[in-house]
């Protein structure tokens, strides 16, 4: 299976450019792959250091494509986190920038290079085909394991669902070790499109100038990709090349969706409201762009091929409308479950092809979905996956005193009974998830409520909070 | 005003003063996209302004955001 289009009767046709200069062609990806399939052994282990440029782009194809098992990560991941992870996982391989290290290169392209890092890879499952994070867990080794045709799957369905053609050039700015980030590049490269990779950032001259220069005709991005274009003016300028905004990642604040479906109205572009996840291999769901306007919030039907269903607490199937349940998928795109240690690489489907994920939903009469809560004790900080019984943990261990967690997306409150540590205590979790300080206010308290169960009552927590805020 | 400024610089990077002269996106870990939107939020609020987009992509560095609010008539 392939993402690169079938027909390569036009070699010269640019797969990918990026914001450093650099070009790929589909034919001098085709000659690449051929070059690492003769050279590379195949089911191998290898850790990708990633940007969004075209060497890693590169890397990651050429080596899915000769069947090794890659994980994508961040090229700035902490040295101690990666280390970290090559001790879990231990990788035969690592494609990093030529730069990064010493060692001798094996291959090389577009200013990266395959080095060895060890003499073996674990044991693997045949069917496993690749590796990610689980989005936004910063320092957690606990990987999402995908299946052949998972991948491909999502580019494929999201590729026709958009309407991608070998004309579109998509402007791909969400990290490519991120689900969604890659499900963008892998559909425009379903579709034989041009993949425009920028790393900088979206209030940065070299976005913009980028922006310009190759007149994206899409854009894909998180409900905080949007906040900062919204703030950019994206949707006031002229941009007549700009054809579909497409969002996921978390629930877009209902204002923001508010202007893109009305932006799109008035400017005859299309906004498609997503829904996805890592273990799903990116995207369960869309709304359909002409219903945006009238469905704020929605994330839609299931793409085809996927079935989205609602299941009450006795476990039964919701079939009604109005009525709220944990929202659970089936499809191709479902991967085959976690792996936190080396040993379970070689572990079969453990999802079986569905995948609970923890969100309440309701749908309409018309069967649209619309997701309101978490099952599970997250928050979405600026789109990220913070876990609040997990940040609840780190404060207890670092600083010795009980704390509970609560909060809404836009900022975690920090329960802790030592009325010193505040400030230490915001600065502390900040620093841990990467997020900024402002994502996080601590409160004191002298002693938790408790339910009869000797469980906190993060309702009473809440309602305090609500009280000091006046 | 001058202080205002650094303090608000500071508190959004988490850094010290004496990094302030030298404080860029390169040399700073927490400027990113994230803390970039939050100093101009911060901004906005302390000083009572509205940025335009290429206000926004100058502010690069302690001195530039400077230049930029003087712009914006705020005296230092």
């Amino acid at each position: 299976m392939s993402f690169l289009p079938s027909n390569r009767d036009s070699p010269e046709k640019i797969a990918a450019l990026d914001d450093k200069g650099g070009v790929i062609t589909y034919g001098s990806l085709s000659v690449l792959l051929d070059e690492f399939g003769a050279t590379v052994p195949s089911r191998a282990l290898v850790f990708c250091l990633c940007a969004n440029d075209c060497g890693s782009l590169a890397g990651y194809l050429a080596l899915y494509e000769s069947g090794l098992v890659p994980l994508l990560l961040d090229v700035s991941t902490d040295d101690t986190l990666l280390e970290n992870l090559i001790t879990t996982y231990s990788p035969e391989f690592l494609w990093c920038p030529d730069a990064y290290c010493e060692k001798e290169p094996i291959v090389s392209a577009f200013g990266y290079k395959l080095v060895r890092l060890s003499d073996s890879s674990p044991h693997m499952s045949d069917q496993l085909s690749f590796l990610l994070t689980t989005s936004g867990s910063t320092g957690s080794p606990k990987l999402v394991r995908h299946k052949y045709g998972n991948l491909e799957h999502n580019a494929r369905v999201v590729a026709t669902t958009f309407g991608l053609t070998r004309s579109e050039r998509g402007l791909c700015q969400l990290p490519m070790h991120y689900t969604m980030g890659l499900n963008a590049i892998n559909s425009l490269l379903y579709a034989g499109s041009t993949v425009l990779l920028s790393n900088s950032s979206l209030m940065s001259k070299e976005f913009w100038q980028f922006f310009k220069d190759h007149e994206p005709t899409s854009f894909t991005g998180v409900p905080y990709s949007y906040e900062i274009l919204i703030k950019m003016k994206l949707l006031k300028i002229e941009a007549a090349h700009l054809k579909i905004l497409a969002s996921g990642g978390g629930k877009m604040p209902e204002e923001n969706f508010k202007k893109l479906a009305a932006n799109a109205v008035e400017t005859g572009r299309k906004f498609f409201s997503t829904y996805g996840a890592t273990e799903t291999s990116a995207r369960m769901s869309y709304l359909s762009p002409e219903k945006a306007i009238l469905k704020t919030g929605s994330i839609g039907k299931p793409f085809p091929g996927g079935d989205l269903f609602l299941v009450g607490p006795d476990g039964s199937e919701i079939e009604a409308p109005d009525v709220e349940g944990e929202l659970i998928y089936r499809g191709d795109n479902v991967t085959l479950g976690y792996a936190r240690k080396k040993e379970d690489l070689i572990l079969g489907d453990t999802f079986e092809g569905e995948y609970r994920t923890g969100d309440v939903a309701y749908r309409d009469k018309d069967g649209d979905f619309f997701v309101v809560g978490r099952m599970s004790r997250f928050l979405k900080l600026f789109g990220h996956r913070v876990s609040l019984d997990a940040s609840e943990r780190l404060v207890a261990d670092r600083f010795g005193t009980d704390c509970a967690c609560s909060g809404t997306d836009k900022k975690m409150a920090v329960f802790v009974t030592n009325a010193d540590i505040l400030k230490d205590v915001t600065k502390f979790l900040a620093e841990t998830t990467g997020l900024p300080k402002t994502a996080f206010k601590a409160y004191f308290v002298e002693e938790f409520v408790r339910t009869d169960s000797g469980k906190i009552n993060y309702k009473a927590l809440d309602a305090s909070v609500i009280e000091a805020a006046g | 005003m001058l202080q205002t400024y650094r303090d608000l610089f500071c508190e959004i990077f988490e850094i010290e003063e004496d990094e302030l002269d030298s404080a860029t996106p390169d040399t700073l870990d927490t400027w990113d996209s994230l803390h970039h939107m939050n100093l101009i939020a911060a901004l906005e609020d302390e000083f009572d302004i509205e940025f335009e987009p290429e206000d926004v992509m100058e502010i690069v560095s302690f001195q530039s955001g400077m230049e930029v609010l003087k712009k914006y008539g705020v005296n230092f």
